[in-house]
């Protein structure tokens, strides 16, 4: 039982239209990952690649003019082909999700402790006052100080760092195996993340929740994540254990994105950048989706690129990737004086 | 360094509240100078008021108190019209480069509006001086017929800055002029910013919360919290030997985009939330938060002194040598740990 993931996506593709003779826009495709029980995995990339839309789809959550195609299976249940209702029971119990504002995630006209209960009233049947308890014991959970006044507030006399742990409250209230986080810390001060990805961490250890963080903070997902991928253009063209991503990452763009964060080190010379822009959907290139922006780019990456094991843990979407040399977030020379 | 292009004294702004009972102090009494060519980095969290000290800068909001002195002349003691004219050069570039551009405005339109109002050249030299602006910011001529919509944000950010060339100012203000483009592409904006300030001896008052952008970017470095300047120095100096606790938890919340191996898993972590600029706490107003808070801290407000060569701090705990173990100089209960990260 523990050996089966709780998540398995199966050659996932989102799509988008699609209709009256026109091809569907392909967002995300030939997507491959699995998560195992309690494991903390990190979807990085930047604005655009697909991300969300891969959050979204794994909660069934997108627009009626979604194509998807594929499997996921979520506790051994496939999401992909499943009825609306049985998606419902799932949702909440088995996969809940964390999203970016959560202002605009909660409603303004009820109070968090109705907004929580209503979470935990789809799935059991539970008196008003045992409901209240349960409730009350969420939000303490979180560390939300005075959680019996808390329960008949409002949203808006919360701060955004207390917003935010109402919504991992009612994320956690049914005990879900599977968390989707959407940048959830994103909005928040630096001071105030830190104590949701704290939180975060010591959550998913305690209960054994997996969690799949999707971000584009690569220090958020170094200091919470167990495993890495990354994805550009709709593709994953890495994915790895944490460490190894970022100490050595295999796939240029991985190693492009590490060397464009400022590091300060008592100089000022340039800031790395990659350049050029991601590709729009509609205008991929054939072969490799990286290659107008890839210094290595060669003539071996206008064909179509696979993502291929490089070892037991880590597969790349490079041909080139066994005979690159990758600098992580710290430089290779540099490396071996620093460790 | 001996020329300030502005001087800011005791400065500060207060607003009314929407219902006219309460009053915001968005800044309450900030003193600083910024030199010719030099980058002031402004770093805090939302609510310290940095956004509103870098409007003053400009004059997009007038202080409610103190005075900036700049040219050799105080803002109070001149006229509007005399001020509006002065004003020009000082120019201000905004976090949501979309939203800076008039959507139904031709690039080239945005570009010759400033100079428009600032009057005094020919449509023709208007025309010139905006192309060459556009190229000088890397972006072919060709966008000039283009609208906002048609471009990236990256490319957005580099028109914004084209914006204000023509009207050769002396100080540009930068407001999270990064923070909504995507990390690998800010190193592209970043590196012009910098090449316009070699080129040109622009100086930079660079507001934002990423604390990583600003270290590497700025000469100095102030540190905000509700409405103050809690410590000020050279980047090195800030970055590397924080004087004031405030920094140090900022320094430490920072995530690390490293292996565990290289991380340092020690961290601040601070309790509770920013209280309220309507009714910030009494004495020191970090003192609520502070693991070195001792009873002083909440009757007496700190000193801003200077304990190092240009580095100063307001701080009742620290000293030339930095700050004492957490905890020790507290009587108090401590309001936030060192904690491992595991």
């Amino acid at each position: 039982m523990t050996d089966i993931p709780v998540l398995e996506v199966t050659d996932l593709s989102i799509g988008f239209g699609g209709r009256r003779g026109h091809p569907a826009l392909e967002i995300v495709r030939d997507l491959n990952f699995s998560i195992a029980r309690g494991e903390r995995v990190g979807l990085v990339g930047e604005s655009g690649c697909g991300k969300s839309v891969t959050g979204l789809a794994l909660m069934r959550l997108l627009p009626f003019n979604a194509r998807l195609g594929g499997r996921v299976m979520l506790d051994g249940v496939d999401m992909t082909g499943a009825s609306a209702a049985s998606v419902r029971k799932m949702r909440g119990k088995k996969i809940a999700m964390i999203f970016q504002e959560p202002m605009s995630a909660l409603d303004p006209v009820f109070t968090v402790g109705e907004q929580i209960g209503e979470a935990l009233r789809l799935h059991e049947t539970l008196t008003r006052s045992e409901e209240r308890d349960r409730v009350v014991a969420g939000l303490r959970e979180v560390g939300i100080p005075a959680p019996e006044k808390r329960y008949g507030e409002y949203p808006h006399q919360l701060s955004g760092g207390m917003r935010q742990r109402v919504m991992i409250a009612m994320a956690l209230i049914n005990k879900p195996d599977l968390i989707i986080a959407d940048e959830p810390t994103t909005a928040l001060d630096v001071t105030i993340q830190a104590q949701i990805m704290d939180l975060l961490t010591r959550l998913s250890e305690d209960k054994g929740t997996a969690l799949l963080f999707i971000t584009h903070d690569l220090g958020v997902v170094a200091e919470t994540c167990q495993r890495m991928l990354t994805m550009y253009a709709g593709e994953i063209v890495e994915d790895a254990p944490v460490d190894d991503a970022l100490g050595a990452p295999r796939h240029p763009y991985t190693s492009g994105l590490l060397r464009s964060l400022p590091h300060f080190n008592g100089e000022r010379g340039d800031f790395a950048f990659i350049p050029g822009r991601v590709p729009a959907p509609n205008a991929m290139p054939r072969g490799c989706r990286f290659a107008p922006r890839c210094t290595y780019a060669g003539k071996e990456c206008t064909a179509p690129q696979a993502l291929h094991h490089v070892s037991d843990a880590r597969r790349v979407r490079c041909i080139r990737s066994a005979e690159l040399r990758l600098d992580g977030a710290v430089a290779r020379e540099s490396a071996g004086e620093t460790a | 360094m001996s020329d300030p292009v502005i001087e800011v004294r005791d400065l500060k702004l207060r607003f009314p509240s929407l219902d006219g009972t309460e009053v915001v102090h968005a800044v309450d009494g900030v003193s600083f100078r910024i030199e010719a060519g030099e980058t002031f980095g402004i770093i805090g969290e939302s609510g310290s008021g940095k956004s509103t000290i870098g409007r003053v800068l400009v004059g997009l909001l007038n202080p409610s108190d103190g005075d900036i002195v700049f040219a050799g002349r105080s803002r109070s003691s001149i006229s509007g019209r005399e001020w509006r004219k002065a004003r020009r050069g000082f120019q201000m570039i905004f976090q949501d480069s979309n939203a800076a551009l008039n959507p139904r405005m031709t690039i080239l339109d945005s570009l010759i509006e400033p100079m428009r109002i600032a009057g005094g050249r020919s449509r023709e030299e208007m025309r010139e001086t905006a192309l060459a602006a556009l190229v000088r910011v890397g972006l072919r001529p060709d966008m000039a017929q283009r609208y906002p919509h048609e471009l990236s944000g990256g490319q957005k950010q580099r028109v914004n800055i084209a914006r204000i060339l023509p009207l050769e100012p002396r100080l540009v203000v930068c407001d999270e002029v990064v923070a909504a483009l995507d990390v690998s592409i800010r190193g592209e904006i970043l590196n012009l910013f910098r090449d316009l300030q070699r080129d040109l001896g622009l100086a930079y008052a660079f507001i934002a919360h990423d604390i990583s952008v600003v270290a590497q970017i700025s000469d100095r470095v102030a540190v905000t919290y509700l409405g103050r300047f809690v410590e000020l120095g050279a980047t090195g100096d800030v970055i590397e030997r924080a004087l004031h606790p405030y920094t140090v938890a900022l320094l430490s919340a920072e995530p690390q985009p490293l292996p565990r191996a290289l991380r340092d898993d020690r961290r601040l972590v601070l309790q509770g939330d920013i209280p309220s600029p309507v009714n910030p706490p009494s004495g020191c107003r970090f003192h609520t938060r502070c693991p070195w808070a001792t009873e002083i801290c909440g009757r007496v407000d700190p000193e801003w002194r200077e304990l190092r060569s240009g580095h100063r701090v307001a701080c009742h705990h620290a000293t030339p040598e930095g700050l004492p173990s957490p905890g020790r100089a507290g009587t108090r209960e401590m309001t936030a740990t060192w904690e491992e990260t595991s």
